[in-house]
Parts: C-alpha cells; structure tokens; sequence
C-alpha cells in the first residue's frame, strides 16, 4: 500500500462533523436503542455476522446529540439528538 | 528513577510503564543502531507463580523522528498474547523448560513486530493506531492509513527466570529468543536484569547523595557508600537492533557526524485502548477493549518527566507527544532541582545560585533535552542537533563510531559516543544529569560562568570511575545483542 499523506490521514481522524440521517451507519445495538423509543422503522442490518460485533456508546452530551462509539480499534462520534435522547430514556 | 514509577497514573500501571530507553551504535555491530525499550519496572525475581509478563492490552511502540521535526517518521509497534499451553494447573510451568516450544511451560508470550512509515506532511500530530472516525454529512468513513509492514508475527518470548530447576542454562534459553527481522535486523522480546542504577532512597531522601551527605542542610555526618535500589531486581525488555539504513531518512547510513541526516531522535510509548470493561463471567467471549489507542506512558530522555515536569503535569506529559514539549520547557529552562542545591547545600553553590536568581535560561539544558547539541559546542565535529523544535528525543548521532574506550559520563566525560548522545547501558545518567543541572554544563552556552567546585563531588557513587562500565549490582551487562544482562532467578533472589 502507498503511503498515505499524514496530513490527509490525521485530518480525517479529527475532523469533527456533524451527521444527518447516521442512525443507518451506526451499529446494530445503537440502532436498536434509537428504535426502541421512535416511531420510525427499524434499519435494515445486513445478513451478516459482523453485526454482532460489542459496541460501547458514550453520550458526551446528550442536549446536543453527541455520541460517541467504540468498537474494535475505532472511535466513531455521530451527532443525533434523537439517538441520544433514546439512550438517555433507556437508561433512566 | 530513570522513568520509573515516574508519574501518579502510570505508577498504577506497570505493564504500560516505560521505564528506560536506550539507542547506541551496536560496539560489536558498527552499520546498526541497538535500541532497547524497557517496561514493567522493579521486579523481584521470586515474583511467581504469575511472573511477569508484556501486557496483551497495551500496545508498544518505538518511534523514530529522523528528519528533524519533533514528530514520528517511523514507528516499530509490538503487541503480545499470551497462551495457556496446558491448563488445569495453577503452575506457570510443570517442569524444566529446556527449549521456547518446551511441553513443561504452561504460560507463554508470542508477538508481532509492525513497523508504519509515516509520510511527511505540515501537520505535526501523532495519533498511532486506530483513530476517531467522524460521520459528515454523506456518511463516508476515512479508510487509509500508513504504510504498515509486519516484520514478524507470533515470535516467542523466553519464560522469566524462575531458577535452576524450571529454567535451567537460562542464558542459553533466552538468546534462543533472538529473533530475525524480514528486510533484516535482529529483536528480543522479554526479562532482562534491570540496567539502570540508581541511588534512590538518598536522592529521593530531600535530594541527598550519600558521598556528600554531610554537607546536606539536615547533615548525616561522614559520607555513606551509594546504594543501588535497582540492584538484583528485573525489567522487560524490547530489543530492536536494525541496521542504519533502515533508520534513516534518505536509506543510506550516515558517515558524516557534521550531517542532520546521521541524527535521529528516538522514544517510546505505551499506549491503552480508550475504553475498558471489567468483565463479568458472562462477557468472557467478548472483548474488554474498545476504541482507538491512547498513549498512556513514554520516554525520551532518562528523568525528563520524573524531575523536570511538575507533578500536576505529569500525566498530560505521559499522553502528550514531543512536537509539543515547548509547553513543559520551563521545566527545563529554569529546573527546580537547581533551584534546590544551593539550599540543599548551603554556601557550596553560590555561582549557581547567582545563575538562578538571574533568572537567565538553563538553554544548555536544553540542548541536552531538547533540541540537540549544535555542531561545535562540545567539540568540533560533533553535533546531535535536530532543530530548534523542542521535543523530549534521545537523539543519536549514528555517524558516531562507538568508543574504543567508553566513559559512562558520556559526553560530560569526553565521550561523544555516550549519553546525552544516545544512551548505552552501562551510561550513568543520573550523575551526568545532576552535574548538568548544577551547572557544569552551561559554561557550553555561558564562557563567563564558572561551575562550582562543588560539581566535582556530584556523583551518585554507584560507579568508581568514568571508566568503570560495571555499576555496582548491574556487572552482568552483555558485550552482545540484547546488552542487558541475564535477568536474576527467583531461586537466587533475594538470597538467604
């Protein structure tokens, strides 16, 4: 594999962004919590048994919608009022 | 210490520990450079029947900046796992392990070697491996990364010397744990006799040493010999011996010691994920870790965080990187141990009183620490200089051959092949930085000041002369590759 540019690389890691319409991206079990008290329908999930990988959610700040997840050796942070109101209500 | 125990966090981790880093031009092997990384510091050698052991949690990493920036250019990372080769018994082993593949040994460690080549770029950040990934509005995830190579998977490492009957011809077992690196070089992987010495209980006793202790404000009359707190204990041991090309920025080796090009600056780390579970019986099947890796402990120069940085800092210095070091220079530039001597040691150091209280900046220390010494302050065809960026480095001058007759005050000694150029093992650092740091060195940046007398007695007292390269209770150095000396066995010590 080519060298990638640091630059590029470290860029992309700490960019943070904000995301629309995530909850198809994130993993099964945070899926299934911001499911669980929405009405809207439940992702798909691919046929496959790396769905069944641990995922750990943080809610770093759940009035602005800041989740992050762990999972293997990634670090994913999404923005999702409605997913961290979700796991918020399911934990208390 | 050296970096023992040398910050509050990590002095509760010990498998992530980094506790003294080495790199030399191999004296037996001249085109290669020696680098040794040690962690889990401090370990009695009876410490069984769970003897100590890499950490398959953490990951370690020996980066090498050879271009002059503070930032990583090339990192080697380790990672260990270990396996139960027997079961159903509480014994590490069940009978004398004679060979790596032994049946007797119930609790083995392997691991692989990753080297990553970092391209340069403006950007001087580090992240290591796995990183923080973001959603932006298409949802799209970064994928690239460096160029990784593994180097070599699953190597042994030896047992720990447990003693005569469970590990007999230790030295004969563990050199068998030498390994061969693809595209060349040579690694090690597991215990070695602790190396550095050091007189810990005076030094650290109100910054007493013992051959001068009566001269201390609160005085202990007469003078004591030195103790080693080290002596007879263990440490783990990552040995890289890679020859000079595959170091350096342009792939040739370096012949010309005027040249950046034959400067590299080294460190170590250890890194944890950032998320762990203490799992209940019902998780075992499932990981403990999560996250991208975070660095918890690294190392350049010996003592650097132990006693330049403040405690409250000491462990934002750990998670930080060497790009960023101008933020605990002042640690540096004005070093509270020198403020301390002249109290310490009333009316002994009155010209380094007067440099304190002048407020001027100890800019030989950083020199030393931080930036490399420019061509021609020491002397005229020696430099280690890697540029004004100041970054906590072991900088290594490859082009240096080693010292037919080597001073263990290294360049403090006349020895340009020796610490603060590099660090062999036998280099006794805690002296030369106590010397620096009462002033002996700055007349390198200040011809008008004039060290005191006093500096002459600075001397831990572990060695008897510059030329003794067998510290007291660390006289089982190597001659050959890893260096470090056979690890004590648990049988022998403590003795009777």
């Amino acid at each position: 594999m080519e060298p990638t540019s640091r630059r590029q690389f470290l860029k992309r890691s700490s960019a943070v962004a904000a995301a629309a319409g995530v909850a198809a991206a994130v993993p099964a079990s945070a899926a299934k919590a911001l499911s669980s008290s929405s009405k809207t329908r439940e992702p798909a999930l691919p046929d496959h048994p790396s769905v069944d990988v641990p995922v750990v959610a943080h809610v770093r700040d759940v009035r602005k919608g800041l989740v992050s997840l762990y999972t293997g050796e990634r670090e994913v942070t999404i923005k999702n009022k409605r997913l961290a109101a979700a796991l918020y209500h399911a934990t208390h | 210490m050296s970096s023992h125990r040398e910050a509050p966090e990590i002095s509760k981790d010990p498998v992530a520990d980094s506790t003294d880093l080495y790199a030399f031009v191999s004296p037996d092997a001249p085109d290669t450079v020696t680098i040794l990384a040690n962690y889990v510091p401090l370990q009695g050698p009876a410490g069984g029947p769970n003897f100590y052991e890499f950490g398959d949690d953490v990951l370690y990493e020996i980066n090498i900046d050879n271009d002059g920036d503070g930032d990583v250019d090339i990192t080697f990372q380790f990672e260990f796992t270990t396996e139960i080769e027997i079961g159903g018994t509480f014994l590490y082993n069940v009978g004398p392990i004679s060979s790596l593949n032994s049946g007797n040994w119930n609790r083995r460690q392997f691991y692989s070697v990753t080297r990553i080549d970092w391209e340069e770029n403006d950007d001087h950040r580090h992240h290591g491996r796995g990183h923080h990934h973001h959603h932006d509005d298409d949802g799209e995830h970064d994928g690239q990364g460096p160029r990784t190579t593994v180097l070599a998977s699953h190597l042994p490492c030896p047992p720990c010397n447990v003693g005569p009957r469970s590990t007999p011809n230790y030295s004969t077992l563990a050199n068998s744990a030498i390994q061969s690196l693809s595209g060349g070089g040579l690694v090690f992987a597991g215990q070695r006799a602790e190396g550095f010495y050091v007189d810990l209980g005076s030094i650290f006793d109100l910054g007493a040493l013992r051959p001068i202790q009566g001269l201390h404000e609160i005085p202990i009359p007469g003078s004591a010999a030195a103790v080693n707190a080290t002596k007879e204990l263990n440490v783990h041991t990552i040995a890289l011996q890679l020859p000079k090309t595959l170091l350096t920025d342009d792939g040739n080796s370096p012949t010309d010691p005027k040249s950046a090009q034959s400067v590299i600056g080294v460190y170590t780390s250890a890194s944890r994920q950032r998320v762990h579970f203490n799992q209940g019986s019902d998780d075992r099947n499932n990981p403990a870790d999560f996250g991208p890796w975070t660095q918890v402990s690294r190392l350049g120069n010996p003592l650097f965080n132990e006693v330049l940085v403040p405690m409250e800092r000491k462990d934002d210095w750990n998670q930080d990187f060497p790009f960023n070091d101008s933020n605990y220079a002042d640690g540096v530039l004005h070093p509270e141990l020198a403020k301390l001597l002249p109290i310490l040691y009333q009316g002994h150091f009155p010209n380094l009183a007067a440099l304190v209280a002048s407020g001027k900046p100890r800019n030989d220390l950083a020199a030393i620490l931080l930036t490399g010494i420019p061509l021609g302050i020491v002397s005229p065809n020696f430099q280690n200089f890697t540029g004004p960026t100041q970054a906590d480095q072991l900088r290594l001058n490859m082009a240096v051959p080693p010292s037919g007759a080597p001073n263990n005050l290294g360049v403090v000694g006349g020895d340009v092949a020796g610490f603060p150029n590099g660090r062999r093992v036998a280099d006794d650092v805690v002296t030369i930085e106590l010397k620096a740091i009462a002033g002996f060195t700055y007349p390198l940046v200040d011809s008008s000041f004039t060290p005191d007398v006093a500096v002459g007695a600075v001397d831990q007292g572990l060695t008897s002369s510059g030329t003794d390269q067998t510290a007291r209770g660390t006289e089982n150095y190597l001659a050959n590759f890893p260096y470090l000396g056979t690890p004590f066995s648990g049988y022998d010590v403590p003795a009777a």
